[in-house]
């Protein structure tokens, strides 16, 4: 049997804490189904003008030959 | 050491997300009950229903335009079975009340619509996303859990209501009163 030191062992007790704390952070992320109206209210998009928003990234489509990178299409209430 | 820890690390992480997907509530498990105030003030125990009438809770968010596109069949259901003891309630989580005020308005809502304020209720049932549709039978047990209104609510109703004692409804009564 391999005996091991204090220093070693407190090491040990550390890697075990961070495993089993990281594996419960999986459950700080959600955003709960009532919050999701404040993330669809017009003041959290990133830009004030959509119209003009579209515009500069179609410019820069044309001109760097790049798009993407602005979000992905969806609901607000999580049920489509 | 480390093989071991990953292992330890993924079996923790799994088990964790297992333990959070068994909370929501399934048909067949009872109904957790409640005390939720309406918009009228008035107080409602689900408890105090058990035996009596037939339960149709309806978690909405005024800003959910799913929950917009299922109230007309809501109302008719509402208006349908009202008089045979079903017992719709609308639910709003963490809402400001004069907007639900105005939501029940303009919809012309004629059921009581019941405020969960701190998200109790929520939580209790699990809620994933709006709309939630629950009905739960006279022995408070939930027997359809859905994202929309029950597409043969007659078929389940007719099924459900040997679960209720027969008689004039706690509304009727207090009508009477």
């Amino acid at each position: 049997m391999k005996k091991f030191n204090k220093k070693t062992n407190l090491y040990l007790f550390f890697t075990i804490i961070v495993i089993i704390s990281l594996s419960f952070v999986s459950g700080c992320n959600t955003v709960q189904p009532w919050e999701k109206g404040i993330l669809g209210e017009p003041i959290m998009q990133f830009t004030t003008d959509q119209n003009s928003s579209i515009y500069q990234q179609h410019m820069l489509n044309s001109r760097e030959a790049s798009s993407g990178g602005y979000g992905g299409a969806g609901g607000g209430c999580g049920c489509k | 050491m480390i093989k071991k820890g990953i292992f330890i690390f993924c079996i923790l992480f799994f088990l964790n997300s297992y333990i959070k997907a068994q909370d929501s509530l399934k048909v067949g498990s009872p109904a957790p009950d409640f005390v939720l105030k309406s918009l009228t003030g008035e107080e409602h125990t689900l408890s105090s229903y058990k035996g009596k009438n037939i339960i149709y809770l309806n978690f909405f968010a005024t800003w959910c335009s799913s929950c917009k596109e299922e109230l007309p069949q809501l109302i008719t259901i509402n208006k349908n079975y009202k008089d045979q003891k079903l017992l719709m309630f609308g639910i709003d989580v963490k809402e400001d009340e004069k907007k639900i005020r105005r939501f029940a308005e303009k919809w012309k809502l004629q059921y009581p619509v019941l405020l969960d304020k701190n998200a109790v209720l929520a939580k209790k049932y699990g809620l994933k996303g709006f709309p939630l549709s629950i009905v739960i039978d006279g022995n408070g047990i939930i027997q359809y859990i859905g994202s929309q209104p029950p597409d043969k609510f007659n078929e389940i109703f007719s099924k459900l209501k040997s679960t209720i004692i027969q008689g004039p409804s706690i509304k009727k009564k207090n009508e009477i009163n």
